[in-house]
This record gives structure tokens, sequence and C-alpha cells, in this order.
């Protein structure tokens, strides 16, 4: 499926950590090919999530940082790399992949932990 | 055959989101918002015991702490992609609300607890263990200030076919 086909005008942009922690954990699950699990209303896929995610770290930039801002880019680009390279699910780099996956929400939680206490269930 | 069943829900939920929105009208979204989260919770829990029997979801946790934590969030992902997709209005102060502190104030001190959705007064559990009404889970979410009816659990059918039902406030 081509980027072509997803309504970006309509995309989800997640805006807090908490909602970027989301969306990292379902890329976690729908990993590599990020199909839709909504199937009649939506198109979903490698580029629609990664879209999502990378403007999501964009409204967070003030707050992450410069310097986490920017180490959380290159790991988003190193996953898409290691998930474009094993689209059958088959290989090492979708493990690493899902890795990367695991310290991005780390990072993330650890930056919103030096700002707030954590909340309960 | 499919296509036309999808398209009706399609109408459906596109019915619910506008009769929200203009009439601010629970009822129908109450329903759609569950039918939409079962199905959510329902792939994503297949994915989430796929990935993790074939090896691929490293982690510390046991494994329905680990298949569970990403349903959780990839659910509440989904909701959020789905209130966008039809406009529906939802965050602090609304009436619809995927994640969000749920205040009791009624006490000499202020708690909380965050229900994974809320539409109107009835608040949605993503979970895989079965929770019964004197969980203090369940408590706290209808004593807090929206005073919900109702509380969906919402597990995958795949656990057990009636997985998903709801617990009534206490006295209703």
């Amino acid at each position: 499926m081509s980027s072509s086909k997803i309504d970006y005008s309509t995309i989800y942009i997640p805006k807090t950590v908490g909602e970027i922690v989301d969306q990292l954990g379902s890329m976690m699950l729908s990993a590599p090919q990020f199909k839709s699990r909504l199937p009649w209303a939506f198109e979903e896929n490698i580029h629609s999530n990664f879209y999502e995610l990378n403007e999501g770290l964009k409204i967070i930039r003030r707050q992450l940082g410069e310097e986490t801002y920017a180490q959380l880019v290159e790991m988003s680009d190193m996953m898409r790399a290691h998930f474009e390279a094993d689209p059958e699910d088959k290989t090492e780099d979708g493990i690493k992949g899902r890795e990367l996956i695991d310290e991005m929400s780390d990072i993330l939680l650890a930056s919103r932990r030096r700002k707030a206490p954590r909340s309960p269930g | 055959m499919e296509g036309q069943i999808n398209e009706i829900k399609t109408l459906r939920m596109h019915r619910a989101a506008v009769r929200y929105n203009k009439l601010g009208d629970m009822g129908p979204l109450q329903v759609e918002v569950l039918r939409q989260a079962q199905m959510s919770t329902d792939r994503a829990y297949v994915d989430g015991v796929a990935l993790f029997n074939s090896g691929r979801l490293k982690t510390s946790l046991s494994r329905n702490e680990a298949i569970g934590n990403y349903v959780d969030r990839t659910v509440r992902k989904d909701m959020r992609r789905l209130c966008g997709r039809y406009g529906i209005e939802h965050g602090v102060g609304r009436q619809v609300r995927v994640v969000g502190r749920e205040y009791n104030t009624s006490g000499s001190e202020r708690s909380y607890r965050i229900p994974d959705l809320r539409v109107g007064r009835m608040a949605y559990d993503i979970t895989l263990e079965r929770k019964l009404p004197s969980k203090p889970q369940i408590r706290g979410f209808f004593a807090s200030d929206f005073r919900p009816d109702s509380v969906a659990i919402v597990r995958p059918r795949e656990l057990d076919p009636k997985a998903t039902y709801a617990i009534k406030k206490p006295g209703k």
C-alpha cells in the first residue's frame, strides 16, 4: 500500500507522552506491516504509523528537550529501517525494531517521571 | 457481503457520532464504542499471543501482563483514532474521554481513577482478567464524580465468548 492512499487530514496525531507511549505499544503488535485492526474505517500502514509517531514527537519536542528529541527521532528512523528490512517478520530485524519500541517507551516514560509522579490505573 | 456489513457498521458509527456531537445523545455512541473497543481488543489480543508464542516479544513480565499491557495501549490508540476519524469531541471536560483522570472529590482528600474509556456515564475497562464489583478499581470508578451507571469490562473473546460484561452501579 502506498502512502498516497492515506487520508492525512483525518489522521490521529498523539499529543502527549502517554499518547505516544500508547502509539508505540500499538506498533509493537502491528509491526512490521502495521495493518489496521478496524478495517472498515481506516487505512493504516507503515507510512501512517511513522507519520503519527514522528509528528507526535514534534508536538512534545520542547517538553523532551533537544537532545532527547533528537535521540528519539534517530531511534524512530532506525526502527522503521529494521521493519522495512523484515516485512515478513522472520529475521532479527523485526526483533531489533521491537527492542527499539521498548527503548523509546522507556525514555519517554522516564521523561514524564522527571515532570510528575506516576498516576494510579 | 462483508463489504455491505462493513458499510452498515460505518453508517451506524456515523449516526452515533452525529447524535452525540449534535444532540448530546450518549446511548448509540456507548454501544458503538463498545463494539469498536471489542473488535480492537480481540485483534490486539490475537496479535499479542502470536507475537509472544513466536518468541518475538521480549519481556521480563509474565505472559498475561505483557500481552495485556500491549492490548491496553493498542486499544487506547485505536479509540483515539476512532474519535478523530468520526469527529467525536473528546478530552478534558467532555463526555467522551480516552484515558483521563476521573476525580472523586467527595472525601476530604481528592483522589482519582483512570478508566481506559468513558462515554457519558459509562466507563470501559480493557483487561484480560475478570473483575468483580468489589475490586477497588471498580469501586473507585463508581465513586468518581461522573457517577457512572455501569462499567463495561471489555476482554478478548478468544478467552471466552462471554468474556465481556457490564457491572451495574450498586443499587441500580
